[in-house]
Parts: structure tokens; sequence; C-alpha cells
């Protein structure tokens, strides 16, 4: 197979669509386990080298926590779930408010437990609405949790991503209504992964 | 970042260098370079970088990597199986203490180091608190004094940090601040 570097209109254009669907899946789902409302902006979605993830994802001088999972089968990529750490913090007090009101100063592992919990939610909510778009199964790893600073956090979401590959970088910036908690989903795919997806959209489509 | 490594180590064995996040990564580089033309045996202890894009940023910045053992106690957070990589020991995860000093301590024993790194302490207290913090640092210090080796901590200039640098100012030698 070719390698693919650069996507259509038409292309790029039902990517974003999968986006925005996902990107709502996932909202409705955290607005669920927050029981608040959840906003999240339009989509932002780039063809880019892996150098340039690096420039187009801010946030990377503060101390972050990822919730990341590599993307298993189905298409090749990396979802993540970035928070700077204060948020990452009132956001598990939040989902377990046992322990609500105590100010938390570090992560232990009850907590990681936790946000990979949070992590398999929402992931299991915006693949399901790709998979169903695509008609594929995809399928994602068990979430794992990190928290580091600078721009160490990117190397996380190219972790395992070819030096060489073009990605689909999609960035959506969330906040959570009422509170001051807001944060990143991340999603990177290769392009590569996508050929096919976008081969079976455009034959259902009928214009392959 | 005009630190002298060579001129603080005429007097000072251990070392913690505060510095703003946003010249953590250019600042730490510089120490290595520092570090490498000074020294031969160099150990890095990575709680911060994954360690193929730290490998390729010392190859990137013209690093001897023959030069550095690694102690890396992040990669394996993201990659369960890491590929063994010469001169490069993994730890778990950053909050398992007790497996990131056995490797501190394997990493004095067989590579016989002239300068230890440990980059860094942010990253230690985003999963433990100031208390157990400075007791793991206090005892470390113990040790690579035992071997005469020198040491350098990092950590980012935020308000826990600078509460724990008042705390290790008791146990290192000098702390020594970067202005933004």
């Amino acid at each position: 197979m070719d390698n693919i570097t650069d996507l259509s209109d038409f292309e790029l254009d039902a990517l974003k669509e999968t986006a925005n669907i996902g990107t709502g899946h996932a909202s409705i789902a955290l607005s669920a386990l927050m029981n608040r409302k959840v906003n999240i902006n339009i989509p932002q979605t780039n063809v880019v080298s892996v150098h340039e993830v690096y420039s187009q994802i801010a946030r990377a001088n503060e101390t972050l926590v990822g919730i990341y999972s590599k993307v298993k089968e189905g298409m090749s990529g990396n979802v993540v779930m970035l928070l700077p750490i204060d948020c990452a913090f009132k956001l598990i007090n939040h989902l377990n408010p046992a322990e609500g009101g105590l100010q938390k100063e570090s992560l232990k592992d009850k907590d990681i437990i936790i946000l990979k919990k949070l992590g398999s939610v929402l992931y299991s909510a915006y693949l399901s609405a790709l998979a169903n778009f695509f008609e594929q199964n995809i399928r994602f790893q068990t979430p794992s949790v990190v928290s580091t600073f600078g721009d160490s956090i990117i190397d996380f979401i190219l972790v395992q991503i070819g030096e060489k590959e073009k990605v689909l970088l999609i960035t959506i910036n969330f906040d959570v209504e009422g509170t001051d908690i807001d944060g990143n989903f991340i999603l990177l795919f290769t392009l590569n992964s996508l050929s096919p997806l976008l081969q079976r959209l455009k034959t259902k489509m009928g214009m392959a | 970042m005009n630190i002298d490594i060579n001129e603080e180590f005429k007097t000072n064995k251990t070392l913690l260098i505060v510095i703003p996040t946003k010249e953590y990564s250019e600042t730490i580089m510089n120490l290595n370079g520092q570090l490498n033309s000074s020294f031969n045996r160099i150990t890095y202890v990575s709680l911060n970088k994954l360690i193929t894009p730290l490998r390729r940023s010392f190859e990137d910045n013209h690093l001897d990597l023959s030069k550095f053992y690694f102690v890396d106690a992040i990669t394996k957070t993201a990659i369960p199986s890491p590929p063994d990589i010469p001169n490069c020991a993994y730890v778990p995860a950053p909050n398992d203490l007790t497996k990131l000093s056995i490797q501190i301590t394997k990493a004095l024993q067989t590579f016989d180091p002239d300068c230890i790194i440990f980059d860094s302490l942010s990253t230690l207290l985003i999963y433990e608190d100031n208390t157990i913090t400075s007791q793991f640092i206090h005892a470390l210090v113990n040790k690579v004094n035992a071997f005469g080796v020198r040491i350098i901590f990092t950590c980012l200039n935020g308000d826990k940090e600078k509460q724990l640098a008042r705390e290790l100012s008791l146990i290192v030698d000098k702390v020594i601040g970067i202005d933004e």
C-alpha cells in the first residue's frame, strides 16, 4: 500500500464529522459522570508530521496529567485526555466524593484507577461512535495514566508512532460548567491506518 | 542559564537546581552538555522523559551516549515491555521508590559514575508528598555520599517545589535557583 501523505477535502471533512460525532458522545459520557454540563469547542483537525505535533499542542509548559490509550484494532493511533494537574485533582474529588473537601496534593494509586476508568468510559464512547460510522471494530488498550511536564507529555502522545508517519491530529478543548475543570482531548491517528476506513466510506457513499 | 557545574562541584557535591518551567528542557540539556564535557561516566535518572526521545535529544545535542547510564522510571508506564537498550535500566513507575532506589544502587555499584543527574524531583512530587520525597532524597544523598559521587537534583520552581527546596536545603550542599 502506498503511504498516504495527505487527505482530500472530502476525506478531511468526513474525518472532521466523525471527530464531531465522537466528541459529542465522549462529552455526553463525561457529563453523565460529572452530573454537569460539559462544554466542548469545535475539534481542530490537522494533518501534520510527527515533528509538528510538538508545536500543535499547547499547555506543554504546565504539569499535566495524561490519560492515554493506544488504539489497537481498526486503526492505529493514540487517544489522550490532558488535564492540568490541579484540574485532575478536582476531577478525582468530584468523581470520588467520599474524599470530597480534602485538598489533594499528590496522585495516588487509587486516583490513577479512577482516571483509568474515566478514560475507559470516554474513549469507549468516542471510539464506538467512530466504529459505528465506519462500520469497523475499533478497540483500544486499557488506559494508562502519566503525569509529567514540559514537552515530554507529547512524547507519550506519540508513543509507538513511527517518526516518519503523517498523522491526523484532532484536538478538542472542554470545560465542565460550574467548575474550573478544563482540559483537552487529543486524538492522533496515522494516515495509513485511516486509508481502509476512508475507502470503506467512499464505497458506502458510492464514490469508489 | 549561567550555572558553571564544574565551578559548583569544586565546593559542593550535592546540588539542587530549581528551574522555571519554560526553561526546563533547555537548562537540562545545558547541564547534560557540561557533564558530558567534564566527566566520563554519568548516570541519568529520568522520571520525566521517555527513553527513546531522551536519547534522541542527546544525539541531537551531540552528547556522547556511551558516557551515560540511564535509570529510566517513566518509559514502562507507557510501554510495558520496552526494548533492551545498552546502559539503561528500567523502573516500573516513578512512584516505585524501592525499585528506583535499587536501580540507582546498581548503577553506583556497576557503572561507577562520576556524577548523577536526577530529573526530576517535580515528578516525584506529583506522586508523593513532601515528607516522603524528602526522606527518599535524604537516603539517596547519604548513599551517593558513601560512594563519593556527585549528584544534581533538578525541579521546577512551583510552590510545592519551593517548600521542598527549603526542606532539602538542609540535606543538599547548595540550592541554586534560576531566574525566569
